[in-house]
C-alpha cells in the first residue's frame, strides 16, 4: 500500500481548559474515502482547521501528502480541495467571477472543467452568489474546491441543510466524480446511512478522542450485538471490548467490539446465545453513548443467600 | 410583563453602565475645562457633547432595538412566546429609551451640582444681537444657568429619542446591524445639518416652533469659537424651546408606536426569509466582460477594489449631496451653483471623509472576518499577510484618491473666500492624513473586535479621545490635528504656504507613522477562526 | 438491471445488491451473455461506493455467475452446474421457510407466546450451531 495521503499523529488541541483533541491520530491511505464521524463538538472542525493550517495545533503532526501544514499551509491549501461547514462565498460576486479571481491561485485550475461543471449542476454562471439557493451554494462550493483537480479532499458536514434530493445528488456527485478519479477523501457527516453507502472507511470521534477507526465492512463485521440470559455469565468479568450493556429482566442484549472472540468463548462454554448483526447507526450510538455499567456483576441468587 | 423587562434589563445593564459612565465623564471634563480655561460656558459645552453622545447612543440602540433579535437569531423564538410581538416591541424600545436618557439625566446633575456650588459659572444667555460675545457677557444668575442646562438636556434627550425611534422603525425593513449603524451614522450627520438648517433663532419664533415639535434637535444650536488657548462653545436656544418639547412628545409617541406596529409584524417576515426581498437587482455587467487575471496580485486587487469602489463612490456621492444642499439652502455669493458647490467640497469632505474612511475601513474587513466567509477564504492558497496588506492599502488608496483627490482636483480652481470654502496646501497636507489614520483605526477596530459597527465606532471614538487629551492641557493645545490645519491655513490665506510650521511635520509625521503602526497591528488580529479577544469570538464548532 | 437497497438496516449494503443481482441472474430476469453495468454506471445510479461495487461483482464472479471481462465489463454466464446448486438452494430454502411458518403457526395456535417461541428457537439454534461446528471440525480432522 502507497504512503497514507493524510496523516495525523498524536494530534492535541484545547481551547482554555476545554479539550477538543485528545492524542488524535489516524492515517488514511492515497484514495480512499474516509468519514469522519462525531457528534456536535466532538472535534471534527477543529481537526479539520487543522489539517488545513487554519489553526495551530498545541501538539502532534500533521502530514498531507507528505507537507506538514503547519509549516507550509499555502502549498497544502493549494493541493487540497475544501468545501468548509455553512461555507459563505462573496455573495456579490458571480459564480464565474468567483472562478476567475480563485484561478490564479491554483497553478493547476482548469476553467474548462469549472464551466462545465457549473452547467452541469445548473448553477447560473452570471447570477449573483447571495442570491443561490443553499443547495446551489453548496454545488458551487464543491466545484469550486475541486476545479484546480486536488489529489486530496475535505469536506466539512457537506451535505447538512440540503434537503434529501439535494443530499442524494451530492452524494451522486461525490461517487462519481470523486471516487471514480482516485482523489482522497476526508468528510465528516451525521448521516451514518450516507456514510455506509459512500464511504471506504470510517472514524468515530468521541471527546476528541478517536474511538473507533475501521472499514464500514469490518465494523460491521466485527461490532455484533449478543442475546443471552443473564444467569449464564454471572459472575464473569466484562469481557474486552464491552460497549453498550442493555437488561430486560433476565435477559441481557449487549454490544461487543471484536465480538469473534468472545463469540468464540461461549461456543466453548456451550452458553446458549444469539448474535444480531447491526447497522451503522447502532454501532455509532453504541461508541459514543454506550454504557456498561448494567453488567451483572454477581449471580442473583448468590447475592440473595450471602447474609 | 416582569420577566420581559427582566430579560430588557439583562440586556442592556451593559450598555447603560457604559454610557453613564461616557456622561459622567463627559460631565467631569466640561467641569474640569471650564476650571482650566475659565470661559463661562460649561453648558455650551455640556450641550455639545451630549448632542455627539446622543447621536451615537441613538445609533447603537436602533441596532439593537430593531435588529438585534435578528442578528442574535432569536426573533422566531420570542415570536412563538405566548407574548405578543408588540409588547416585546414595546418593551424593546422603551428599555432603549430609558438607556438613552439615564445617562444625560445623570450626567445633567452632576452639572448642575457644580453650578449650584458655585464651583463653575456659566455667562448670561445669548440675546437677539449676536454682540457681546460670550466671554465679554456677565455671570448669569444660578437659576438662569439651571434653565439653561435644563433645556440643553431637555432638547439633546428628545432629539436623541427621535433619532433612536426613527432608525429602530427604519432598521426593521433592513437587514442587518451593520446597515442600521450605516443608516443610523448617515441621519445623525443628516440631522446635525438639518437643525443648523432650520435655525432661525429669534429672528422668527413661531417657525421655530413648529420645526422644534418635529426635530427637537434644531431647538439648540452650538457655536464653537477658538481662542488664542484653547476654546468655547456657545449656545443659542429657541425662545418657545418648552412648548416645542412640549409638542414634540406626541410626535414621539406616533413614531414610537409606528415602531411597535411594524415590529409587532416581523414575525410574519421572519420565518422564510425571501431572498432579495428589498433588492434591486443590479445586472451583473463585470461577470460578462471576460477578464482574465493575470498573477495573485492582480486578482485580490481586483477583489479589493470591487469591494471599495461602490463604497467609497457612495461616500463620495454623499459628500456631493451634502455640499448642494448647504450651497442651495445658504445666501448665494457671487459665484455660481456650481462654482459654489466646488467650493464648499473640501469642508464637507473632510468631515464626511472621516466618517466615510471608518465605514470603509470596518465594511471592507468585517465580511471577511466573520466566520463563514472567513472559512472559504483562509482556506485558499493566499497567506494572511498578503491578503490582509493588499486589502489594507487597496482600501486606503481608494478612500484617498477618490475622496481626497478627486476633491483636490476638482475644487483646486474653486473660490477661496473664507476659511470654510476653497481648496488649500493646508488641505492637501492634513485631511488625507487624518483619514488615513482613521481607516487605519476602523481597521483595527474591526480586525479586534470582530463586530463591524462597534469598530467603526471605536476609531471614532479613539479620534475623539485623542483630540480631548491634546486639548485639555494648555501646554500640547497647539498640537491639537485641527488646530495646526486652522493655523497652516490661515497663513496660507495671508499668503505664505509653508508646511514646516506650526508643528505640522511633527503632528502628521507622527499620525503617518501611526497609521502604519495600526496596519501593523491590526494585521496580527485578522486571523478568522483564530481567537482575538475572548468575549466577541465564537467558540469552536 | 433493477437493484434497491434498504439504508439503515442490518443487512450490509454489499450483501442486499448481491442477493438481488443473484436473484435476477437465476431467476432468468439478466439473460446469459448480458451486459451487467459498469462499476461507475452503478455506483452512481445506487449511490454506492464505488469500491463495494467491485467487491459485489467480485464476489459474483467468485461464485461463477459472472465474468468481468478487463476493459470490455462484467458478463453473466450462461447456467453451470454451479448456478443449478444455486437455483436448487434456493428451492429448497423457499420450501424449509414454508415449513418455518407452519411450525410457528402451530406453535402460536397451541397458546405459545412469542416469548416462549423465541427461546425455543435461541435454543434449538445454539444447540444446532454447536452440533454443526462439532461435526465440521470432526469432519476436517479425519
Amino acid at each position: 500500500m502507497s504512503a497514507p495521503a493524510i496523516r495525523v499523529d498524536q494530534l492535541k488541541k484545547s481551547y482554555g481548559s476545554q479539550q477538543v483533541l485528545q492524542n488524535v491520530s489516524l492515517n488514511i491511505p492515497a484514495g480512499q474515502t474516509f468519514a469522519l464521524l462525531g457528534r456536535n463538538g466532538a472535534g471534527k472542525t477543529t481537526m479539520i482547521r487543522i489539517l488545513l493550517g487554519l489553526i495551530p495545533a498545541d501538539s502532534g503532526n500533521v502530514q498531507l501528502g507528505g507537507i506538514d501544514p503547519a509549516i507550509d499551509p499555502l502549498t497544502v491549501r493549494s493541493h487540497v480541495g475544501y468545501l468548509a461547514e455553512d461555507q459563505a462565498m462573496y455573495g456579490w460576486m458571480t459564480p464565474i467571477e468567483l472562478c476567475r479571481f480563485l484561478a490564479p491561485f491554483y497553478p493547476t485550475w482548469d476553467m474548462n472543467w469549472a464551466r462545465d461543471y457549473l452547467d452541469r449542476f445548473g448553477i447560473p454562471p452570471h447570477g449573483r452568489i447571495g442570491r443561490l439557493s443553499k443547495g446551489q451554494s453548496v454545488k458551487l462550493g464543491l466545484v469550486v474546491a475541486l476545479s484546480h483537480h486536488p489529489p486530496i479532499v475535505i469536506l466539512d458536514d457537506p451535505a447538512m441543510g440540503l434537503d434529501p434530493i439535494a443530499r442524494k445528488e451530492f452524494n451522486r456527485d461525490l461517487v462519481e466524480h470523486l471516487q471514480t478519479s482516485g482523489c482522497t477523501v476526508l468528510y465528516s457527516s451525521h448521516l451514518l446511512d450516507e456514510v455506509e453507502a459512500v464511504a471506504d472507511a470510517v472514524a468515530i470521534l468521541d471527546h476528541g478522542r478517536i474511538v473507533r477507526t475501521g472499514t464500514t465492512d469490518l465494523l460491521r463485521d466485527e461490532v455484533k450485538q449478543i442475546l443471552l440470559s443473564c444467569d449464564s455469565i454471572a459472575g464473569t468479568p466484562p469481557p474486552e471490548g464491552l460497549l453498550d450493556v442493555c437488561r430486560h429482566e433476565d435477559r441481557l442484549a449487549f454490544i461487543i467490539d471484536r465480538s469473534e472472540n468472545y463469540v468464540g468463548q461461549l461456543i466453548a462454554k456451550g452458553i446458549d446465545h444469539d448474535v444480531v448483526d447491526l447497522s451503522l447507526d447502532e454501532i455509532f450510538e453504541a461508541f459514543v453513548i454506550g454504557r456498561t455499567q448494567d453488567w451483572p456483576g454477581k449471580p442473583a441468587n448468590s447475592a440473595a443467600m450471602s447474609p | 410583563m416582569k420577566s420581559l423587562l427582566w430579560k430588557q434589563w439583562q440586556e442592556n445593564r451593559g450598555y447603560l453602565a457604559i454610557f453613564l459612565a461616557w456622561m459622567v465623564l463627559a460631565a467631569i471634563y466640561s467641569i474640569g475645562y471650564e476650571v482650566g480655561y475659565g470661559f463661562h460656558a460649561p453648558v455650551g459645552h455640556f450641550s455639545g457633547l451630549s448632542l455627539f453622545y446622543t447621536i451615537c447612543a441613538a445609533v447603537f440602540l436602533a441596532m439593537r432595538a430593531a435588529q438585534g433579535e435578528q442578528s442574535a437569531g432569536t426573533l422566531s423564538f420570542s415570536a412563538s412566546l405566548p407574548v405578543s410581538m408588540r409588547r416585546i416591541a414595546a418593551v424593546r424600545i422603551g428599555g432603549a429609551v430609558a438607556t438613552l436618557a439615564i445617562p444625560v439625566l445623570v450626567a445633567a446633575a452632576v452639572l448642575s451640582l457644580a453650578l449650584a456650588s458655585g464651583f463653575v459659572e456659566q455667562a448670561g444667555p445669548r440675546g437677539v444681537e449676536f454682540l457681546p460675545r460670550l466671554p465679554q457677557r456677565e455671570t448669569a444668575s444660578l437659576l438662569t444657568a439651571l434653565e439653561q442646562l435644563a433645556s440643553v438636556t431637555a432638547i439633546a434627550i428628545f432629539g436623541g429619542i427621535e433619532l433612536l425611534l426613527v432608525l429602530s422603525v427604519f432598521g426593521c425593513w433592513l437587514r442587518s446591524q451593520a446597515q442600521v449603524g450605516l443608516l443610523g451614522a448617515v441621519m445623525g450627520l443628516g440631522s446635525m445639518i438639518a437643525s443648523g438648517l432650520f435655525w432661525y433663532g429669534e429672528r422668527r419664533p413661531y417657525v421655530q416652533l413648529v420645526y422644534g415639535a418635529v426635530l427637537p434637535q434644531s431647538l439648540a444650536i452650538q457655536w464653537s469659537y477658538g481662542e488664542e488657548h484653547g476654546g468655547y462653545t456657545d449656545h443659542e436656544l429657541a425662545q418657545y424651546r418648552w412648548i416645542a418639547l412640549g409638542l414634540s412628545i406626541p410626535v414621539l409617541l406616533i413614531i414610537g408606536y409606528l415602531f411597535v406596529i411594524r415590529y409587532g409584524r416581523l414575525k410574519d417576515i421572519a420565518l422564510p426569509a425571501k431572498p432579495g426581498r428589498f433588492r434591486f437587482s443590479t445586472p451583473s455587467l463585470w461577470s460578462h466582460i471576460p477578464i482574465r487575471l493575470r498573477g495573485r496580485w492582480t486578482a485580490l486587487i481586483w477583489l479589493e477594489l470591487r469591494q471599495s469602489g461602490p463604497l467609497v463612490t457612495c461616500g463620495l456621492l454623499f459628500a456631493l449631496l451634502i455640499a448642494i444642499v448647504s450651497v442651495l439652502t445658504e445666501p448665494r455669493g457671487n459665484y455660481s451653483t456650481g462654482a459654489s458647490v466646488l467650493a464648499a467640497m473640501p469642508h464637507t469632505i473632510s468631515f464626511v471623509g472621516m466618517l466615510w474612511a471608518t465605514v470603509v475601513g470596518s465594511g471592507l474587513y468585517s465580511a471577511e472576518l466573520d466566520p463563514r466567509l472567513g472559512a472559504f477564504w483562509r482556506s485558499r492558497p493566499i497567506s494572511s499577510d498578503m491578503w490582509f496588506w493588499c486589502k489594507f492599502i487597496v482600501g486606503l488608496a481608494a478612500v484617498l484618491i477618490v475622496l481626497d483627490g478627486v476633491t483636490i482636483l476638482a475644487s483646486w480652481n474653486a473660490p477661496r473666500d473664507s476659511p470654510t470654502t476653497g481648496m488649500s496646501w493646508a488641505y492637501v497636507g492634513c485631511f488625507p492624513v487624518i483619514h488615513a489614520l482613521l481607516y487605519a483605526l476602523a481597521v483595527l477596530g474591526t480586525c479586534w473586535l470582530r463586530k463591524p459597527v462597534i469598530g467603526a465606532f471605536m476609531a471614532i471614538l479613539g479620534f475623539a479621545v485623542l483630540n480631548i487629551a491634546i486639548t485639555t492641557f494648555p501646554l500640547t493645545d497647539h498640537l491639537d490635528p485641527f488646530t495646526v490645519y486652522n493655523n497652516l491655513l490661515r497663513d496660507e490665506r495671508a499668503g505664505h504656504v509653508d508646511l514646516t510650521q506650526h508643528g505640522y511635520p511633527l503632528v502628521y509625521g507622527v499620525l503617518a507613522v501611526s497609521t502604519f503602526i495600526l496596519g501593523l497591528v491590526s494585521s496580527r488580529f485578522a486571523r478568522p477562526l483564530e481567537r482575538t479577544f475572548r468575549r466577541f469570538t465564537l467558540l469552536p464548532e | 438491471m433493477f437493484v434497491r437497497i434498504e439504508r439503515g438496516v442490518s443487512t450490509p449494503i454489499s450483501r442486499q445488491i448481491a442477493e438481488q443481482v443473484r436473484a435476477q441472474c437465476l431467476a432468468g430476469l439478466i439473460q446469459p451473455g448480458d451486459c451487467l453495468p459498469s462499476v461507475r454506471q452503478l455506483a452512481r445510479e445506487l449511490v454506492v461506493n464505488v469500491n463495494t461495487i467491485v467487491r459485489v461483482y467480485e464476489r459474483l464472479a467468485a461464485e461463477g455467475l459472472v465474468e468481468m471481462r478487463h476493459g470490455e465489463g462484467t458478463f453473466v454466464l450462461p447456467p453451470s452446474t454451479t448456478t443449478n446448486l444455486a437455483a436448487d438452494l434456493k428451492h429448497q430454502r423457499e420450501q424449509y421457510s414454508r415449513e418455518y411458518q407452519a411450525i410457528v403457526r402451530r406453535g402460536l395456535l397451541l397458546g405459545l407466546a412469542v416469548p416462549e417461541l423465541r427461546r425455543m428457537l435461541t435454543a434449538t439454534a445454539s444447540d444446532a450451531k454447536t452440533q454443526i461446528s462439532k461435526e465440521n471440525s470432526s469432519e476436517k480432522r479425519s
